[in-house]
């Protein structure tokens, strides 16, 4: 016998071999895929609705009364013609403007019109199909030569309700010769009507026994005795077990997020943010203006009065963030998985600010010759005007997700790790406590960020290949926005949230 | 375009009856291979409804350069693999032992005298290790280095695994026949 006809002849069989499912697994099966297939609809609309979010909360911010829109204008260093009458207002102490404040879906289950399935693609399926079966026919069944070419539908149906859901018990039949030898091995479906195997000949096998003369041998019914309990095979128990390795994947898609940002001092204490980062620094300021003279209140050269005082810095308040890009994600562990991105990441902060100075007050004293070229607004926010920083960043962040709850149907996680960022661009404004004005300078930013990230988040979608997870996180930047000559500690912080949708995974 | 290209295009727009037309074609055939891999008719059941969601969910990506039978099959496999372990009451069962070294190869290769049906109830007495092995190898024709990957497993275990699971179902393969033999000369 040739080597592998064991194998072979494993093969021949099975690939022969048919089970007729049950009548429900259909409907379940219908169910299941209509639910994906609307699951699929809103997953499509998702990020559009994202972006519709975002470019609405942009316009609003945007076009809120007493946003920068007029600012933006002068940002540009290109402020050259500002009437005399609208520059230099006296320095006086004026309060501080408070300003403005600011799934699935169910499917019905078992819907199943397959009573008008489409009769066309049934025909024209059977032909190929039907060819395969003739061939399986001719080696194996004996005076059998009416296979009908075409399956009626209804009469399969119908077939198939009268059976029940197992597979109908099949006889073999054994027969041996004079020597004892086993005949043949053919076996036949003996309790099928005619009709029944005609029209399942395209995909079942039959056999039968026949003798040498080719007469039908008679029935002798066999039960099998194999062993019920493999596992008490001798020394199958005391081996060393392997465990099966976790299965490794990558995931990756589109990040999101929407949130507000602010501005924090470095304070530990002051967790929430700072709204006067210059504060500090107009105290000392003040100080030594009002104690230059032997603890008396400075005089001005010429006029023998007191210098008046700057404005005191107006608060950075909260504002308006989101950010959009593309993440991967590796998951190495079960519940663990190394992520990373990259993305773009607006973060907005505003102010209040008096008219536009430059450049009819260029004679003012800044605490730093350098800034006189830039654009500046009047620290004195009587007719005070919002003024919108915005920090344009690409981001890199790099952190794990672990998976801290065992459902399967909502996976919850925790992300954490590390954020790399460069400031591509900023129309952000500092102020001269001496001078007491606002005033442009690009140069005073630290292009090179970096920060933690800290979040939860909820896996909609689990197991399916558009995952979406989506959750709270907080950002905070580690390294001072602003280079060491501005003389203050501003750090960015983000609170919002964040969703990642797999488009892909491997 | 052939009768299943249109199939899989109506598939593709959503037609609940092409895509009943296609589980009817291949449930018999897939349900088999899906009998073959799990213990019960009901996890047979569990596996080719899992299957099939995952071929309407993925026919996108067939390239209908292959037979359609074979990309639906491998799918199949796959599915029941992945409901091997993740199913608690395989967990054990799906263990491979390593024995330390090949088992001997039985050169034995016995005339297979049964039905498809009574060598796949056979086979499903296997342990479920070997018998996921032997599935693999002997009938989708896997390599030892592919089952290795696929379950995470040395190829030498793969190697010995199958070798078992054959040993032993020779064994019950030719017990069977003799039983056969007895019975057919108690019978005259």
């Amino acid at each position: 016998m040739p080597e592998n006809d064991f194998e072979k002849q494993v093969k021949r069989l099975f690939d022969e071999m048919r089970v007729n499912p049950s009548e429900k697994v259909w409907p379940q099966i219908h169910t299941r895929v209509k639910k994906d297939k609307n699951r699929r609809r809103i997953l499509l609309w998702l990020p559009a609705a994202i972006v519709l979010l975002v470019t609405g909360g942009y316009l609003l911010t945007s076009t809120m009364p007493g946003s920068d829109h007029h600012n933006k204008e002068v940002a540009g260093n290109e402020i050259q013609n500002v009437p005399a009458e609208q520059t230099r207002e006296p320095l006086s102490i004026v309060p501080d403007n408070p300003g403005g404040k600011a799934n699935e879906e169910a499917v019905a289950a078992g819907e199943n019109n397959n009573q008008a399935t489409g009769e066309n693609i049934q025909n024209k399926l059977t032909g190929e199909e039907l060819q395969s079966a003739q061939r399986i026919n001719t080696e194996k069944l004996v005076n059998r030569s009416g296979i009908r070419q075409g399956r009626d539908r209804n009469v399969r149906k119908a077939n198939r309700s009268a059976s029940p859901l197992t597979p109908a018990p099949i006889e073999s039949n054994l027969s041996t010769d004079e020597t004892g030898r086993l005949s043949t091995v053919q076996v036949k479906k003996s309790n099928i009507p005619e009709q029944d195997i005609q029209q399942s000949a395209a995909t079942d096998i039959a056999y039968e026994f026949r003798d040498f003369t080719g007469a039908p041998l008679p029935v002798t019914p066999f039960t099998l005795d194999a062993p019920k309990t493999p596992r008490s095979l001798e020394g199958y128990q005391n081996k060393p077990v392997v465990k099966l390795n976790p299965k490794k994947s990558w995931e990756w898609g589109v990040a999101a997020g929407t949130g507000v940002s602010s501005i924090h001092n470095g304070n530990v204490v002051n967790i929430l943010g700072e709204k006067t980062v210059e504060r500090a620094n107009y105290d000392a300021m003040s100080y030594n203006n009002l104690n230059s003279v032997s603890g008396s209140a400075a005089l001005a050269p010429q006029t023998n009065m007191p210098l008046a005082l700057a404005p005191l810095p107006s608060e950075v308040r909260r504002d308006f963030s989101w950010l959009a890009g593309a993440y991967a994600k590796w998951k190495f562990k079960p519940r663990l998985a190394l992520t990373g991105g990259l993305q773009y990441h607006q973060y907005t902060t505003n102010r209040t600010v008096g008219d536009i100075t430059y450049p009819s007050n260029a004679n003012i004293n800044f605490s730093y010759a350098s800034q006189q070229s830039y654009a500046r607004y009047s620290g004195s926010y009587s007719t005070g005007k919002k003024y919108t920083n915005r920090y344009h960043f690409i981001e890199m962040p790099l952190g794990i997700d672990w998976q801290f709850s065992n459902s399967r149907k909502l996976p919850l996680y925790l992300n954490t790790g590390l954020q790399l960022s460069y400031l591509v661009s900023s129309n952000g404004i500092h102020y001269d406590t001496k001078a007491g004005v606002y005033f442009e300078n690009k140069s005073y930013f630290n292009k090179m960020q970096g920060g933690v990230y800290l979040g939860a988040t909820a896996k909609l979608f689990s197991g399916t290949p558009y995952a979406l997870n989506i959750g709270p996180s907080v950002y905070y930047n580690a390294v001072n926005l602003t280079k060491p000559i501005a003389n203050v500690k501003q750090q960015l912080i983000y609170v919002g949230f964040n969703m990642q949708w797999a488009i892909g995974t491997r | 375009m052939t009768d299943y290209q249109l199939l899989i295009k109506d598939c593709l727009k959503g037609k609940a009856t092409a895509q009943q037309q296609l589980y009817e074609t291949f449930a018999e055939q897939m349900m088999a291979v899906c009998y073959r891999y799990t213990k019960s008719l009901a996890d047979a059941e569990d596996v080719l409804q899992e299957g099939f969601v995952k071929v309407f969910r993925y026919l996108h990506q067939y390239r209908q350069e292959g037979e359609l039978g074979g990309w639906i099959r491998r799918i199949m496999v796959n599915t029941a693999i992945n409901y091997l372990k993740q199913n608690s009451k395989y967990q054990y069962d799906l263990s491979f032992s390593d024995m330390g070294g090949l088992h001997p190869v039985s050169e034995d290769n016995p005339q297979v005298s049964m039905q498809a049906k009574e060598l796949a109830n056979l086979v499903r007495q296997l342990p479920t290790g070997y018998q996921t092995v032997f599935n693999m190898h002997a009938v989708e024709g896997y390599t030892h280095v592919e089952i290795g990957e696929i379950l995470g497993i040395n190829e030498g275990t793969s190697r010995s695994q199958y070798m078992r699971a054959r040993n032993l179902l020779i064994t019950w393969i030719e017990k069977h026949s003799n039983e056969l033999k007895r019975e057919q000369y108690a019978g005259k």
